[in-house]
């Protein structure tokens, strides 16, 4: 079962990265903003620390428990400023958006997968 | 709320500062002509919109929020024209200081934004209903 609950975290994460990439979309004229980026999923699941898929034991139910997990947002730090002071690379963040959603694409069918696959196995 | 309606709010706001603006320049491309009615006045002065990232506290999402009080301070055009209304006593006549090349480009860049809101709004629409269509496959 735990393959669920680490699709449903990965959906969380790449709703958060959606809403930082579209913050930044939506303040590309705000003088002084500097645009932010989320912290990469692998880091943040390997320092929860509490998800192995080779020993899935009775602690799943438990690490459902994360899901509401606010990732690290930090500041991109891009090279090009305009004078305004604002550092968004529209074409950076357009590509993000794609990105996003194209994974999530991937989540939804994988889910799909092992949703059959479950269903499958209890129909036998 | 959700991080994917949170970002769809933010988008949402960032849609209608983009249309705040395209008013304005409308309203400085309309006006470029504009002059005073006395004799001396000052014409239209041309407006600016200045944007600003504030946090929605009650759904937690990030907004734009549009500041209209701006005006450009930079001088105005002087034309000879001695017969016009607002000619003065050597028959100089301000004119708005509106440049149309600064307006046009100005247009453009609110339009691409504009643009790429939408795109944000359309892509969260296409999650969200991966996610609804999750349940459906499942009956």
């Amino acid at each position: 079962m735990s393959i669920f609950s680490l699709l449903s975290q990965h959906v969380d994460y790449l709703s958060q990265r959606y809403a930082v990439a579209a913050k930044n979309v939506a303040n590309v004229d705000t003088p002084g903003f500097k645009a932010q980026k989320i912290a990469e999923f692998q880091q943040t699941l390997s320092s929860v620390g509490s998800f192995q898929l080779a020993s899935s034991t009775g602690q799943d139910l438990a690490a459902g428990d994360s899901n509401n997990k606010v990732y690290d947002v930090s500041a991109q730090k891009n090279s090009e400023v305009k004078d305004s002071g604002n550092d968004v690379n529209m074409d950076k963040e357009m590509a993000e958006v794609g990105e996003t959603s194209r994974l999530f694409a991937v989540d939804m069918n994988l889910e799909k997968t092992f949703q059959r696959m479950f269903m499958a196995s209890l129909k036998g | 709320m959700d991080p994917i309606s949170a970002a769809a709010t933010t988008a949402f706001s960032g849609l209608s500062a983009q249309s705040i603006r395209m008013k304005v320049i409308a309203e400085n491309i309309a006006n470029a002509q504009s002059t005073g009615k006395t004799p001396g006045a000052d014409p239209y002065r041309r407006k600016l919109v200045s944007f600003a990232n504030v946090l929605d506290e009650t759904q937690n999402a990030s907004m734009v929020q549009v500041d209209q009080s701006g005006v450009d301070k930079s001088a105005f055009k002087v034309e000879h024209i001695p017969g016009h209304p607002a000619a003065d006593a050597q028959g100089n006549v301000k004119l708005p200081n509106v440049d149309m090349i600064v307006e046009m480009a100005d247009m453009k860049e609110a339009l691409h934004s504009y643009d790429a809101n939408l795109q944000v709004i359309r892509q969260g629409r296409e999650m969200m209903s991966g996610l609804v269509d999750l349940l459906r496959s499942n009956g």
